[in-house]
């Protein structure tokens, strides 16, 4: 697709450099990173636990700000609280006291949408994500795939042409996952969004994305960047999976992380959740 | 809402995925158990009738030991009197206090006081949960001036209440009004902390998440803050409850001419133990009251804590 290069940039980070904390205890965790989501692009950032790939993230949505270099959302410079994009982490953030109708449209509410017109919208997207008959439940009375899938519902609910996703199905159970996998997939299906996804799971970030960024471990740097040019229906990330060249991107992009367990050890890919591997102190 | 419920009842049979996949592993379950569905179904009904049938012969244990335990209190209490191992004039008697409530009730004088009392309470509880929470949420708003007055609220918090008495009553008069301000000041630091509290835990994910979706602050404030704060400010309100009572008491205490405290003042003054205990079970009361009613209002209020 070389139409791709012409698009504009929608995500951007340009030679970002992050110091916590000061003096002695202070510690470099993201190194001079650099890496751009054009209109319609999915990218996924792997890296190993703790590298700061959430550090990336929550700088693109102004939660913190960089020590060096310049971030971009929308082609407009990051300046405090980001505005206008999807938004959607680990923890679903349904707000408890809200049902998941109310849920699901509070940003229609945020934006002024009128109340019924909210609500018909509301229970369409309900619908769609397979939630029909909670409407009116609360949060705690939904399992965490469901409220999830809420979530979804929730963030698409603005058409949001800016997805910033930090491990968002990390939490489920591996069908809950590949079926939310494919309602994402769905979702960002008509070329019209720029993805930036974090994850840790390479097979997810495989079957997902245009392009995967590996990141070193701490201090992150990109590492390595691969196009994935593979030919299969992204919305099935099960039969994704089962593409020819699916393993090698798998396994090249596994062996590029810097974790301690032995590269042949390819059966513990999905333990690589587990707390920071040790490095030398 | 109630269009809604139907839709969303509908939605139910019309075979969404959901109900279709609870059904199979009910089914299952009866199979494996060498039933047919229906009969694991009462099955489990029966099951959950005894289950139901077991809380209920736990709650009315516990409710009959503790009737029990008062029982013997009032029986040793009351034999102890009769017997001359207690000595009446120190302790009063069951029988004595039952006496003074049932005539202080027939004569309306305990009535008086109660309504007195009440009406203190009542006025200090609500001036005091309604100024505090708004400083304590405003607060939250504007951190400028939380830090400007924090080191004020934290004098006026260590301030015992009893140590204003004499400014309230020479400021308020000896009335209605001073024994409310002194309810209110017990009140007010307390809600107020209790409010701010709550909005500083709101989870600032969740107000990121309303700042992506092109919130202002003042949205934030009131669809994830005060929300957020809500549960923090109901357990300061039952907290404050006694609050309210003691300052009113503690005004009554020290100037009045009626209320609960002015019975238990007067009465211990002269000595008249059972006047003291009967007054004492009435404010016990009142306070139990105020308790299920801040709950009953918290149940209403706030329906998705209803489970927890």
């Amino acid at each position: 697709m070389p139409s791709v290069a012409d698009r504009p940039v929608k995500i951007e980070a340009h030679n970002v450099s992050m110091v916590y904390g000061e003096g002695a205890q202070a510690a470099l965790v993201l190194d001079d990173v650099s890496l751009q989501v054009r209109e319609g692009e999915f990218v996924t950032v792997v890296g190993p636990s703790g590298c700061g790939k959430s550090t990336l993230l929550n700088l693109l949505s102004g939660l913190t700000s960089p020590t060096l270099g310049e971030v971009f959302l929308g082609g407009r410079k990051v300046v405090g609280t980001s505005k206008n994009y999807g938004y959607m982490l680990q923890r679903d953030l349904l707000l408890d006291w809200r049902t998941i109708l109310r849920n699901v449209t509070i940003g229609l509410e945020v934006r002024g949408v009128h109340r019924r017109e909210a609500r018909m919208l509301g229970e369409q997207y309900i619908r769609f994500y397979g939630l029909s008959g909670f409407e009116d439940k609360y949060p705690s009375q939904l399992s965490g795939g469901m409220r999830q899938r809420a979530a979804l519902a929730r963030t698409m609910i603005l058409d949001p042409s800016i997805l910033l996703l930090d491990e968002p199905f990390v939490a489920l159970d591996f069908q809950t996952k590949m079926l939310l996998e494919g309602e994402l997939a769905k979702s960002v299906a008509d070329g019209r969004r720029s993805v930036l996804c974090i994850t840790h799971d390479i097979e997810e970030a495989v079957s997902l994305s245009d392009r995967v960024v590996v990141m070193s471990k701490r201090p992150a740097r990109v590492k390595a960047v691969h196009d994935i040019a593979l030919d299969y229906d992204r919305t099935d990330p099960v039969r994704a999976r089962e593409a020819p060249g699916f393993g090698e991107y798998v396994s090249r992009i596994w062996n590029e992380l810097d974790l301690q367990t032995e590269p042949a050890a390819l059966d513990s890919r999905r333990r690589t959740e587990e707390p920071t591997p040790a490095r030398p102190a | 809402m109630k269009s809604g419920y139907l839709e969303a009842s509908q939605g139910v049979p019309n075979g969404t995925a959901v109900p279709a996949k609870r059904s199979p592993p009910l089914s299952g379950e009866a199979n494996a158990l060498g039933m047919p569905p229906h009969a694991a179904i009462t099955a489990s009904l029966a099951n959950s009738n005894l289950a139901r049938k077991r809380a209920r012969a736990w709650s009315l244990r516990i409710a009959g030991t503790q009737f029990l335990l008062v029982a013997t209190v009032l029986g040793l209490w009351q034999y102890g009197v009769q017997g001359k191992a207690l000595n009446a004039f120190l302790f009063g008697s069951p029988s004595a206090i039952w006496h003074l409530l049932v005539k202080g009730i027939a004569d309306g004088s305990m009535i008086n006081d109660i309504y007195v009392t009440s009406m203190e309470t009542t006025l200090g509880f609500l001036l005091g949960n309604l100024i505090g929470p708004v400083v304590g949420l405003a607060l939250w708003y504007w951190p400028f001036w939380e830090k400007v007055f924090t080191p004020f609220i934290m004098a006026l918090g260590a301030i015992p209440i009893i140590a204003l008495a004499p400014l309230v009553i020479i400021w308020a008069g000896t009335g209605l009004a001073s024994k409310v301000l002194m309810s209110t000041l017990s009140v007010v630091v307390v809600a107020l902390l209790a409010a701010f509290d709550g909005a500083r835990n709101s989870d600032p994910l969740e107000r990121n998440l309303l700042y992506s979706m092109g919130a202002t602050k003042w949205q934030v404030f009131w669809l994830v803050v005060i929300p957020s704060a809500l549960s923090y400010i109901f357990s300061g309100l039952k907290l404050t409850v006694a609050f309210a009572l003691i300052g009113a008491i503690i005004g009554e205490f020290v100037s009045s001419n009626a209320g609960l405290g002015h019975a238990i003042f007067i009465a211990g003054s002269l000595y008249n133990i059972p006047e003291v205990f009967a007054s004492l079970l009435a404010t016990v009361v009142i306070a139990l009251v105020f308790v299920s009613a801040v709950r009953r209002i918290e149940w209403l209020l706030l329906p998705w804590r209803r489970g927890i």
